[in-house]
């Protein structure tokens, strides 16, 4: 595999070169500072530019000719890193040589079609494909609250802290949803081609020279630049730990828990979080699994996450009815021995083999090799090998600091009742 | 040993095939011999799952009848050991991942890593023959299981799903969820376990398929040696009672009243299969699903009439093979019920589908089938859904797609019935 970057004025392309693949892969990132009054906007803009475009008038149209280009994929996803939203578009499509001669420049032209020829007249979005996307998707809001595990996550983030970044709910909101207009919708996605952060990759059997002429002629984007923002979202203090509690008609309770992360360097946040995550929360052999679904069992799943840009760790877990506080209890105990060093080498060692595992699972996936170096590009991490390294070489009394720095902030229990929810 | 070779023509890929003298099926993927990648997956199953609930069990001679759940229930608890070492904690420690999964027709145990090959593959042979079932770690799993059904019975999709099945199928299994039911649950003891173990976690009712960074011969010697160590016999067929499941609906309609802001509505077009004249199950298959593709999907103008009405926002269709029965099952969150219904119908009345659709699909399929090689996971699961449903292994996928042709389209799609359907309404309270 071989890596390159080049500096292209208005954005950044990186090519991967490798053989592991019989397709191209091009995945193109748009980002920039995280403003809750965007979300909704940007969902709605990727929605609707996967319609189609000036050139593919349906989505019929768009997927007829997809086909034709020997069922080249496009798809866009938005998500929140830290301080940043971003939206990545991407495409994967047969390497010429199992198709046609060119067959991948034909392919590149249709993504360029979807970002930069959007079916806008007057400065408004198309009337019939605004009609569609805002339908389906007030649908989509209005189903939140159906899906009880994503609503007491949601809710409980906000219990947390619900100023912060840490709480933006990234499918959107109903009541910004009912402000975007055809023409407001336009202005913001001229802002989005105009001054959001782009990179580009390229991944697979490629030229280095053709890739760089061709995405210079096809992608011409001309960006204001601006000062990068920091990644990492501030800290949420904590002085008690709040407990929220409401009531939904449901078979079982779901557990939210906030961990607050406190001082924690970048080199902690990099490494022996990670390792402390998995001990505590991280898979089925991890002390929540063993204690809260093994031992008691009070739940089938159970779970922690890191998400080390907003210093928080969140465990989630599908609680036996009225026995969430059973679980809490658990939990905070588990803590305590963590903080205590209670910790057995064995559950280190295999953090670390998870963790090692992980690295080398990366080139199973041509999405995986561009998101590491996407990572390594945001947010400066090392680059592969070196955190193998280092993750390797993480001691104990590492993992013990960290565990210190960690405090429990929000217990938040969407219980479960015969009777019909509100309070 | 010298196994069978096995090249799946059309996409440059050789894959290799034993069967051992105790009746296991061995299927080997590896990846190319430059391939840099690291990790293997296997995936060690059984024909056996949530279907088989009446049979006659090894050693004895009545049929009889066990509660439903039990191939699921049974799938958690070959996770217990005798010495207290849980397959989750083997697996952690050189990161490697282990799950199971319980289907109508099967259960699979899969392994994933990229470390210790020979320890992982012989470990999975060795839990997996390994049964240890006390009526203390029963009783403890019947809450974990509860907990899973619960989780379930919170998601209104899920509502609509199990409500559909029960409301088409008389007979069929089919008509309960792969988990069964808190009160089928709670029935099922040690002993129970032990029957059904002993009928279907038999090497000559199993399969073993391996893909990734192997080598073919290292896998056979580790399979054959490892399985040395249990005694394990080749075995006579199984007898397992089968149902005639009778064509009509057993309830056309049922709203439930449920959480829900936007409506779930499930669907099942309930026809015999000896309707059509095609009776090779794989390309049966082959021709339904082309008609999913072309009628239903992206490329469909009947999806995007009902967008641009706004009648569903989003909405999914599939057939269902229940033995002698076909089922085409719609699912759908509807914005708009009388006017989508009406639109769906008339459209299954009127189905048809152009040749230069067919041809233009088929070649979006057989590039499928190219792309699908660069993924030893994706080529696992492939055989096994092969071997699954159809008990070998497919060696000419893509010979099949290009042998598709409009006047056989058009045969199945003349004999495709739907004046017979159940329909499931999940409406919200207020």
């Amino acid at each position: 595999m071989n890596y390159v970057k080049k500096e292209m004025g208005a954005y950044n392309l990186h090519i991967i070169k490798t053989n592991l693949y019989k397709t191209i892969t091009v995945k193109i990132f748009f980002r920039e500072k995280a403003l809750k009054e965007n979300i909704t906007k940007r969902n709605f803009l990727s929605r609707i530019m996967m319609l189609g475009s000036n050139d593919y008038k349906t989505k019929v149209e768009l997927t007829k000719a997809e086909q034709d280009l020997y069922a080249v994929n496009i798809s866009g996803t938005n998500r929140r890193i830290g301080n940043y939203l971003d939206t990545g578009i991407s495409l994967k499509v047969l390497h010429d040589k199992y198709t046609e001669e060119g067959n991948f420049e034909k392919s590149l032209d249709l993504l360029d079609s979807l970002i930069f020829n959007p079916k806008v007249t007057n400065k408004a979005f198309d009337e019939t494909d605004f009609n569609t996307v805002y339908e389906e998707y007030k649908a989509d809001l209005n189903s939140l609250v159906e899906n009880k595990m994503t609503y007491a996550l949601i809710k409980g983030l906000e219990a947390t802290n619900d100023k912060s970044v840490i709480s933006y709910r990234g499918i959107g909101y109903l009541e910004d949803l009912e402000k975007i207009t055809r023409e407001n919708l336009y202005s913001y996605y001229e802002e989005v081609i105009k001054h959001d952060f782009v990179d580009i990759f390229v991944l697979g059997d490629v030229d280095e020279e053709y890739i760089t002429n061709v995405i210079r002629e096809k992608f011409k984007i001309n960006t204001f630049k601006k000062q990068p923002i920091k990644a990492l979202v501030e800290e949420t203090k904590t002085s008690r730990t709040k407990m929220v509690k409401e009531k939904a008609s449901a078979e079982q309770d779901n557990l939210i828990i906030t961990l607050s992360l406190n001082n924690l360097t970048d080199y902690e946040r990099n490494y022996p979080l990670s390792l402390y995550n998995a001990i505590l929360g991280g898979g089925s052999e991890s002390l929540l699994f063993t204690e809260i679904r093994e031992k008691n069992s009070l739940a089938y799943y159970v779970s922690s996450t890191p998400n080390k840009l907003d210093n928080l760790i969140i465990i989630r877990g599908g609680i036996t009815k009225d026995k969430s506080m059973d679980a809490v209890n658990i939990v905070k105990k588990l803590l305590k021995n963590l903080e205590a060093g209670k910790i057995d080498d064995d559950r280190i060692v295999k953090a670390k083999e998870y963790y090692t595992s992980a690295i080398d699972d990366i080139i199973e996936s041509p999405f995986q090799i561009i998101e590491s170096y996407y990572m390594i590009e945001l947010l400066g991490v090392d680059d592969i090998e070196t955190k193998r390294k280092k993750m390797l070489k993480v001691t104990k009394e590492e993992i013990i600091a960290v565990a210190k720095k960690v405090k429990m902030n929000t217990v938040y229990i969407l219980e479960g009742s015969d009777d019909n929810g509100e309070n | 040993m010298i196994m069978e070779k096995i090249e799946l023509k059309n996409v440059d890929k050789t894959i290799y095939r034993e069967v051992l003298d105790n009746g296991l099926e061995i299927i080997i993927i590896p990846n190319n011999e430059f391939s840099k990648k690291k990790n293997y997956y296997f995936n060690y199953g059984t024909y056996y799952g949530a279907l088989n609930n009446e049979f006659v069990p090894k050693g004895e001679s009545k049929m009889t009848r066990f509660p439903n759940g039990i191939a699921h229930f049974l799938e958690h608890k070959m996770f217990e050991s005798k010495d207290g070492i849980k397959p989750f904690d083997f697996y952690a420690k050189t990161g490697s991942y282990v799950n199971a999964f319980t289907s109508y027709k099967s259960t699979c145990y899969i392994v994933t890593g990229n470390k210790k090959m020979k320890e992982n593959l012989e470990y999975l042979l060795t839990f997996v023959n390994s049964p240890y079932f006390t009526d203390e770690n029963v009783a403890k799993e019947q809450g974990i299981i509860s907990e899973e059904a619960a989780m379930n019975d919170d998601n209104p999709d899920y509502l609509a799903y199990k409500t559909i099945n029960k409301n088409l199928y008389k007979l069929s299994p089919y008509n309960t969820p792969i988990l069964g039911t808190v009160s089928m649950i709670k029935k099922i003891t040690k002993e129970d376990l032990y029957a059904c173990y002993n009928t279907f976690y038999r090497p000559s009712n199993m399969f073993l398929v391996v893909g990734g960074a192997v080598s073919p011969d290292e896998v056979l010697k580790i399979t054959t040696d490892t399985l040395a160590r249990f005694n394990l016999e080749k075995d006579m067929d199984i007898k397992i009672k089968h149902y005639k499941e009778p064509v009509k609906v057993v309830k056309d309609y049922e709203e439930i009243k449920g959480e829900v802001q936007v409506e779930k509505l499930a669907m099942g077009f309930k026809m015999e299969k000896a309707k059509f004249r095609i009776k090779n199950k794989v390309i049966l298959d082959l021709y339904f699903n082309m008609i999913v593709s072309l009628c239903f999907g992206s490329s469909s103008e009947f999806r995007e009439m009902i967008r641009k009405r706004h009648l569903v926002s989003r909405s999914g269709y599939y057939f269902q093979d229940v033995d002698n029965i076909i089922t085409f099952m719609v699912e759908a969150d509807v914005l708009n019920y009388p006017v989508y219904i009406n639109e769906l119908e008339n459209y299954l009345a009127n189905l048809s589908i152009e040749e230069k659709d067919l041809e233009r699909m088929k070649k979006v399929w057989i590039s499928s089938e190219v792309i699908k090689t660069d993924y030893a996971d994706n080529l696992v699961d492939n055989v096994v859904d092969e071997l699954v449903n159809y008990h070998k292994v497919i060696d000419n996928y893509v010979g099949l797609i290009k042998n598709m042709n409009i006047t056989t389209m058009r045969e199945v799609i003349s004999s495709l019935d739907f004046s017979n359907k159940a329909i499931v309404r999940v409406v919200g309270e207020k």
